[in-house]
C-alpha cells in the first residue's frame, strides 16, 4: 500500500473531464465503490420511497470491499489514471492522500455547486473536505465524534464515582482518575485492570479536534510547537503512569478487553458504540458514555462520498445528485444511521426525536446528544496536500515517544524534520 | 540373559518409535491446527471468536454464518470464479512454463544466456512497481473485468520458467532427447511424450505454487473485477467485514470452505511429489 502511494503522490494531476449536466429524463446507471458496511446501510436508502421518487431514473450498482481493500483498490486506479466508480467513498484519513495526487473533482465548481448545501452539515467535516485553496474535494456523510466510552460497574468498584468520570476536568484529572482504574482486581499481586487500550489513543484528540492540523497558515510543519509537544507529553505521562492496557488496536486482546473488563474505558469515535452493542461486548451491560476530558471535542473517522476526476464525466452530474441525497436529505441520514450507526453530518437531524431517544444498550442513556454536541464544537481544520505524510510521520513519533522513549523534543524535532524533507 | 537382552532390545526399538511418533504428531498437529481452528471459528458468534482462553471446539453458530455468508454474497458464483481463474492458470502456466523452460534447459541459441539473464532480472523488480503499468496495460486491451488479466500475463512468468529450466536441466538426458529425435520424434512429440512425463515432479511442484498463488490473489482480482459476480473468493469475502469490524463469523465458515479445493490440490500434488522424489532417488 505504501507503494503504491509514493505512486500516487508521484502522478500527474488529471484534469476534470467536461461534465455533461444532469437530466432527469435520462436514464443512469450509477456505480459506488464503498467499504465494510456502507453497501448495506446505503441499499436500504436507495430501496426506500423517497429515493426511488426522486430518482425514478437512477439504478444503484455497489462495489465493495473491506477497509484496507477499497482504499488500495482506488489508489490504484487513480494512480493509473484509469475510470473510477462514479462515486467512491473515503475515510476522512485518506482525503489528503488524493488531494496530493490530485486526484478528486472540486465539488464546488458547477454543475455542483457543493457550497450550496455545506451550511447545512457540521462546518468541522466540511472543512476536513476542502483544501487550503479552497477545493470541495468531498461530501461529508457521516462523521465520528470522540467520546469517552466507559464501563459503569468497573468505575464505581474502581472508587470513582460517576459524576467524576463524567465530568473529567483535563488530562491531569484524567491521569489522575486513570491510576485508581488501574488496579489488581484478584489480588495476585498483578495489575489486571487499566483505564484505558493504549496510550496513543490520547495522541491525535488534543490536536485540532483529532485532525492534526499538520500545517499552520505559512505551510510550516508541527506549528505551533508547544501544541504537538504537549501531545508527545500527554502519550508519555500516560505511559509513564501505567495507566494503558499496552493494547495495539483490533488485536484479539483489545477486543477481548472490552468484555472481560481488562480496561474500563475508551477513548474514540462515536461508532464504537455500534461495535460495542452489535458483536465486540454484545452481552455486557454497563458500558456508557461521557465527554472526553475537558470537554475536548475531537473527531475520529468519517466516511465521505467522492467524485474522481478519473470517474466517468457524463454521469459525474447524475452521480452528484445520488451524493447530495445521501449527504442532505434527512431520511437518507437517519436511515444509514439505523442501519450501521454511522452519526449524520446533517445538523437538520439532530433535532430529530431519535437523537432525543436513550440507547438501550447503554442503560437508556442520550448518547446521541452527546454526540451531537460534541460534533458541532468541533474545531475546523482544512486539508493540505501533504497531510497524510505528515500524519504517518507524527504517528512515528508517537510510537517513539511510547515504545523507545525517546526526548520529546528529539521527538518533536525529527518529526519536524522528515516533514521538510518529505515535503521538499 | 538372552531374554532381558531381547526385552531390553525391544524396549529400545519401541521407545524410539515412540519418540519418532511423538515428534511427528507434533509437526502434525502444528501444521494442522490452523484448519481445523478455522473451522471451530466458522462455527462462532462474533463475540465468541475473541475470548480468552480462546474456544477449542465448535460452536453452534455454523447455521447463521452459514445463512449470512450466502445471503450477503453469492459465494458459489465466486468460489465457481475462483476454481475457474486458478484452474486454467494453473494448467496453462505449465504449459507455457515448461516449453519456456525445456528450450532454456535444452537448446543452444544465440542470445540465450542474454535472454535468461533478462527474465531472471525481472524476478528482482518490486511487484508494486508493476501495479500500475500492468493496469493499464490490461485496461487498453480491453481486459478489464474480465478473467484474462488473471490467467494471461502470468502464464509464462519469469519463476516457473525458471523453476522448469533447473527441473528439466537436469531430469531430462540429453541423450535421450538424442535418441527420440534419431527414432523420428518431431520436436513437439519429444515435449509430449519426453519432456512432461520426466518433468512431472517439477510441474507437480509449479502447478501447486500456481494453483495456491492464484486462489489466494486478493489484489488483482480486486482491482480488475470490480464486478461482484465475476470477482472471486478472498475479494467476496473481504466485503463481508463490517465497518466496525464484525462479519468474522461468516468471513471464517467462507475460509473454511475457500480452503478446502487448496487441500485437496495440495494433497494430490504433494502425493505426486514425493512419489515421484522417491522414484528418482531409488533410480539414481
Amino acid at each position: 500500500m505504501g507503494g503504491i502511494m509514493v505512486l500516487l503522490i508521484g502522478c500527474p494531476r488529471q484534469e476534470q473531464g467536461e461534465v455533461a449536466p444532469y437530466d432527469p429524463d435520462q436514464e443512469y446507471t450509477i456505480t459506488i465503490g464503498g467499504y465494510g458496511d456502507l453497501e448495506r446501510a446505503y441499499s436500504v436508502v436507495v430501496n426506500s420511497a423517497g429515493f426511488k421518487a426522486a430518482f425514478p431514473n437512477i439504478t444503484i450498482e455497489f462495489q465493495t470491499s473491506d477497509f484496507n481493500g477499497h482504499h488500495q483498490r482506488l489508489t490504484t486506479i487513480i494512480a493509473a489514471g484509469e475510470e473510477t466508480n462514479d462515486i467512491e467513498a473515503l475515510e476522512v484519513g485518506f482525503i489528503a492522500l488524493f488531494v496530493e495526487g490530485g486526484g478528486l473533482r472540486d465539488l464546488s465548481l458547477s454543475p455542483f455547486n457543493g457550497n450550496e448545501i455545506t451550511p447545512q452539515l457540521v462546518p468541522f467535516a466540511v472543512s476536513n473536505a476542502t483544501t487550503t485553496e479552497g477545493q470541495l474535494v468531498a461530501m461529508p456523510v457521516d462523521i465520528a465524534p470522540a467520546v469517552f466510552f466507559y464501563r459503569e460497574e468497573v468505575v464505581k468498584a474502581s472508587g470513582v464515582s460517576i459524576e467524576e468520570i463524567e465530568n473529567i476536568r483535563d488530562w491531569n484529572h484524567f491521569i489522575e482518575i486513570g491510576r485508581k482504574l488501574t488496579r489488581d482486581t484478584d489480588g495476585d499481586g498483578e495489575i489486571d485492570q487499566w483505564a484505558i487500550p493504549h496510550a496513543s489513543d490520547a495522541s491525535l484528540i488534543p490536536l485540532n479536534g483529532g485532525k492534526g492540523g499538520w500545517f499552520d497558515s505559512n505551510n510550516n510543519p508541527l506549528e505551533p510547537a508547544e501544541a504537538f509537544k504537549g501531545s508527545l507529553e500527554l502519550v508519555q505521562e500516560i505511559r509513564n503512569a501505567g495507566i494503558d492496557a499496552d493494547l495495539g488496536a483490533w488485536s484479539g486482546p483489545w477486543i477481548e478487553s472490552f468484555k472481560n473488563g481488562a480496561v474500563a474505558g475508551n477513548m474514540i469515535g462515536a461508532w464504537f458504540g455500534g461495535a460495542l452493542k452489535t458483536w465486540i461486548a454484545p452481552e455486557v451491560t454497563d458500558w456508557r458514555v461521557a465527554y472526553l476530558p475537558g470537554k475536548v471535542a475531537a473527531s475520529v473517522g468519517g466516511t465521505y462520498l467522492t467524485l474522481p476526476n478519473s470517474s466517468n464525466s457524463q454521469r459525474a452530474a447524475a452521480a452528484w445528485e445520488v451524493i447530495k441525497y445521501l449527504a442532505a436529505s434527512p431520511e437518507s441520514q437517519l436511515i444509514v444511521f439505523r442501519e450501521i450507526d454511522a452519526y449524520p453530518a446533517l445538523i437538520e437531524v439532530y433535532e430529530d426525536p431519535v437523537m432525543q431517544e436513550g440507547v438501550d444498550y447503554f442503560g437508556g442513556q442520550q448518547t446521541r446528544l452527546i454526540y451531537a454536541d460534541v460534533a458541532q464544537s468541533i474545531p475546523e481544520k482544512t486539508v493540505t496536500p501533504h497531510d497524510s505524510i505528515a500524519a504517518s510521520i507524527w504517528g512515528n513519533a508517537v510510537s517513539l515517544v511510547i515504545n523507545e522513549e525517546t526526548n520529546i523534543n528529539e521527538a518533536y524535532d525529527l518529526a519536524k524534520e522528515q516533514i521538510l524533507a518529505s515535503i521538499e | 540373559m538372552n531374554k532381558v537382552l531381547r526385552r531390553q532390545k525391544l524396549t529400545k526399538k519401541y521407545s524410539s518409535r515412540f519418540l519418532i511418533y511423538l515428534i511427528l504428531f507434533l509437526f502434525v498437529f502444528i501444521f494442522a491446527f490452523p484448519f481445523y481452528y478455522v473451522f471451530v471459528l466458522s462455527s462462532l458468534d462474533d463475540s465468541e471468536i475473541f475470548t480468552s482462553p480462546p474456544r477449542l471446539f465448535f460452536g453452534t453458530h455454523i447455521l447463521e454464518n452459514w445463512r449470512i455468508l450466502f445471503e450477503q454474497i453469492n459465494f458459489g458464483r465466486n468460489f465457481l470464479n475462483s476454481v475457474g481463474i486458478a484452474t486454467l492458470s494453473t494448467l496453462f502456466t505449465i504449459f507455457f512454463c515448461t516449453l519456456g523452460g525445456y528450450a532454456f534447459a535444452k537448446y543452444s541459441f544465440k542470445g540465450k544466456k542474454i535472454l535468461f539473464t533478462f527474465v531472471l532480472t525481472t524476478l528482482a523488480i518490486p511487484p508494486f512497481l508493476n501495479i500500475i503499468p500492468f493496469f493499464r496495460m490490461m485496461v487498453a486491451f480491453g481486459w478489464y473485468n474480465t478473467w484474462l488479466p488473471l490467467i494471461v500475463p502470468g502464464v509464462a512468468n519469469a519463476f516457473g520458467i525458471f523453476l522448469m529450466t533447473q527441473f528439466i536441466g537436469r531430469a531430462v538426458p540429453d541423450e535421450m532427447l538424442e535418441a527420440a529425435r534419431i527414432d523420428g520424434f518431431g520436436e513437439l512429440g519429444i515435449l509430449f511424450r519426453i519432456v512432461f512425463p520426466l518433468a512431472a515432479p517439477g510441474i507437480s511442484v509449479l502447478g501447486t505454487i500456481t494453483f495456491i498463488g492464484s486462489w489466494n490473489n486478493f489484489l488483482g482480482a480486486l482491482i480488475l473485477l470490480p464486478k461482484i459476480e465475476r470477482t472471486t473468493i478472498p475479494v467476496a469475502l473481504s466485503s463481508l467485514r463490517s465497518q466496525s469490524g464484525g462479519g468474522f463469523g461468516a468471513i471464517y465458515i467462507g475460509t473454511a470452505l475457500a480452503l478446502l479445493p487448496l487441500i485437496i490440490v495440495f494433497l494430490s500434488f504433494s502425493k505426486k511429489i514425493i512419489n515421484d522424489f522417491a522414484r528418482g532417488s531409488i533410480k539414481g
